[in-house]
């Protein structure tokens, strides 16, 4: 399907694009069954980022009011990105583990699944 | 028997008033004076088909409109020289006002702008007026309701900037792209959206419901106009209904466009109801109805029962109804977690919910609230208790169609977050439902123009990316947001309460 | 399967002959209250009657007044000067 339109054309650019971005790109996740977050967080981050550093130094910050926080460690971790099963390497920047513009990284960590045996 | 002779009856009187007032134009042919109503692909062979079922005409209009405005003046007066806001269950209750004055309001605004090209936009002279008449009518909620909560103002925060916040706040672009989706859409598809989808088949949960609690929570203001403009609402909910029968008559070929067009609004309304069904859940310290119920009450029966009549034309449900109905457990709490950890960005006061309001809530919701919700919001009071009140400082992924923050979890497991993707001209787009990804997927076109608060934030768009900026160039004051206990508003209630327990 | 109509009215003065009316010529509907607001249901069909509602209030009605009180509806609508018809035909 394609959208109706009067005129020639009906065509503009995404309102997201990297290049709108300055040279950083947009980058969403998750850490499952820790929904008391309620939703996926959003960044802007540089790509030449060191995947360790994003985590420890930007993404687990996030999570601080949460009991988990400080018993997680990321390396027993299951990882997708967009929903697709996926091994991250932890020493490389994020571009080097194919994390692209507006990706989104999904991590759950066996053993350590949220507060009340749901996921809180 | 002079009677009849004397007076035309309403059919007669019909035909004289809305037939033969306009002409085939010779100097410009028809197709360019009526631009629009052709290229979606409906297909209309008779515009005399269409039958305004009520029947009413500019005279009997003007009679009654001016009659609910003498009577809702009459009451708003009162308000005003009775000092009701201090009748009102309790403050927390006017959290709901506000999302109606900041979120509702303008929605009845934009329909103003709407249906008035649309009493342009259309060919057949009967659908005209009755699009004209709706265009007065939504100008006349907005006025209204802008007069009932200016009382308000007076007293209580986050009512002062509803017209700048509406065109910036993350919270409002909720209800905003709604009716910016329709409007941008063609003249037959804005009237499916509006009309029957979101006024026929949803905006019952919306003032029924609701605005019934209002009247149970001491609010006369909020009462008065709500029931004055659903007095509106049920003219509108007929014209929706109409149209899709006509449509659905005028030619087979209409029945697959309007079949995409229910499938796209029902999901579109729903989700946007989601936030009126948090209010009725949370914010109404008197309770008259949960969202479950209500969705079974308008939605499964009534809902249901308008779609078992469609189905002579061809048309089936609308796509995803059942997942809507599946999270019907769910999703006012979702929604709620989100808004109360989001309430430092937004002209709202949000709370948890007291001992009682558990068990209601444990009644209302059974087995999934009590073991996922409530221990949540235990915690959160234990954090509360320790000073530590939450709230989420990082920005959340949005839907790119509802513009809801993702919070929505799996259809079969609501204890994981969900995040669809698709991708559209080498940029990936985020979706909190299988509903939202198909109308992405069928205009990607349109939707990857959409402009959401997070992404507009991080390309610094939005007077900067720290809270204290971004709530600045919202216009929100500190004093605006965040928890309602120890709030300015909290404080004035407990006056209240205080001097009136000493008489 | 669901196949109620119903009408929903304020819970005003000047709606009670009405709803009197609908209660009195429809055996099937059932009365719904809630703070401000009545609504009533009915399966398939419900009619509100003019002369019945003239008989309840004591003088003449005009059908159209019901725009005064009315809050919500769902089905199919006929309406003329004597009756006001809610209806579902499957």
């Amino acid at each position: 399907m394609t959208v109706k339109f009067i005129g020639d054309s009906y065509d503009f650019p995404c309102s997201n694009r990297v290049e709108n971005y300055g040279g950083d790109m947009n980058l969403y996740m998750v850490w499952d069954h820790h929904l008391i977050y309620c939703a996926p967080n959003a960044y802007r981050v540089s790509g030449d980022m060191n995947f360790r550093d994003f985590l420890e130094q930007v993404f687990q910050p996030d999570y601080a009011q949460h009991p988990d926080v400080d018993k997680v460690d990321w390396e027993k971790g299951v990882w997708q990105l967009e929903n697709q099963g996926w091994t991250p390497d932890f020493s490389k920047s994020l571009k080097e583990n194919n994390i692209a513009h507006n990706s989104f990284i999904r991590v759950s960590t066996p053993g350590l699944e949220g507060m009340h045996g749901v996921g809180n | 028997m002079a009677k009849n002779q004397r007076r035309l009856n309403l059919s007669q009187k019909y035909q004289l008033m809305t037939r033969g007032l306009d002409w085939e134009t010779t100097y410009q042919p028809m197709d360019k004076v009526f631009p629009y109503d052709k290229y979606e692909g409906i297909k209309i062979t008779d515009w005399d088909k269409w039958q305004d079922p009520f029947r009413l005409t500019m005279d009997a209009y003007w009679k009654y409109q001016a009659e609910k405005e003498r009577k809702l003046y009459a009451i708003l007066d009162s308000v005003v020289q009775n000092n009701s806001q201090q009748n009102i269950s309790d403050a927390r209750y006017l959290n709901a006002v506000k999302i109606w004055m900041q979120g509702v309001t303008p929605l009845e605004y934009a329909a103003f702008r709407g249906f008035n090209m649309l009493g342009r936009g259309f060919r057949g002279a009967g659908a005209r007026v009755a699009c004209q008449f709706q265009a007065i009518d939504e100008m006349r909620h907005y006025q209204t309701q802008v007069h009932a909560f200016a009382h308000y103002n007076k007293f209580f925060n986050g009512f002062n900037q509803h017209a700048r916040i509406r065109d910036r706040a993350w919270y409002l672009s909720i209800p905003k792209s709604y009716f910016e989706d329709a409007m941008t859409a063609g003249p037959f598809e804005f009237i499916t959206a509006i009309s029957f989808s979101f006024e026929y088949v949803l905006t019952n949960l919306l003032f029924m419901p609701f605005v019934s609690g209002a009247a149970h929570n001491g609010d006369m203001a909020t009462t008065t106009f709500g029931f004055s403009a659903q007095s509106d609402e049920s003219r509108h909910m007929t014209l929706g209904l109409e149209i899709v029968k006509f449509m659905l008559e005028q030619h087979e070929d209409n029945v697959p466009i309007v079949q995409e067009w229910l499938d796209k609004w029902f999901w579109r309304g729903y989700r946007l109801l989601g936030l009126i069904g948090t209010m009725m859940d949370y914010m109404l310290p008197k309770k008259v109805m949960s969202w479950r119920q209500a969705w079974e009450i308008y939605w499964e029966e009534n809902g249901v029962a308008l779609f078992n009549d469609l189905a002579r034309y061809g048309i089936r449900m609308p796509k995803h109804h059942e997942t809507a109905t599946r999270e019907k457990y769910r999703i006012t709490h979702e929604f709620w977690s989100t808004i109360y950890q989001f309430s430092h960005a937004t002209a709202l006061y949000t709370w948890l919910p007291d001992e009682e309001e558990m068990d209601w809530l444990c009644a209302e919701y059974g087995e999934l609230f009590e073991k996922l919700y409530k221990p949540r919001y235990e915690y959160w009071r234990e954090l509360d208790a320790r000073g530590e009140r939450f709230f989420q400082k990082r920005l959340p992924v949005v839907c790119n169609v509802c513009q809801i923050p993702i919070f929505h979890t799996y259809p079969d497991d609501p204890c994981k977050n969900i995040c669809l993707v698709s991708e559209y001209k080498g940029t990936k787009h985020q979706m909190c439902s299988e509903g939202c990804k198909d109308i992405f997927d069928r205009e990607p076109e349109k939707y990857c123009q959409a402009y959401i608060p997070p992404q507009q934030i991080y390309q610094g768009n939005c007077g900067g990316a720290t809270l204290e900026d971004y709530r600045k160039w919202l216009h929100i004051r500190d004093e605006d947001a965040g928890e309602y206990y120890g709030s300015e508003d909290n404080q004035l209630w407990e006056k209240w309460q205080a001097e009136a327990a000493r008489v | 399967m669901p196949e109620n109509v119903f009408i929903a009215l304020q819970n005003t003065p000047e709606a009670q002959p009405i709803i009197e009316a609908i209660v009195a010529d429809n055996d099937n509907a059932v009365v719904n209250e809630s703070p401000g607001m009545v609504k009533i249901d009915c399966p398939k069909r419900l009619v509100l009657r003019r002369e019945t509602v003239e008989e309840k209030l004591g003088q003449e009605f005009n059908l159209q007044d019901i725009h005064l009180t009315l809050i919500s509806l769902s089905g199919n609508i006929d309406e003329d000067e004597d009756e006001f018809v809610l209806h579902w035909d499957f």
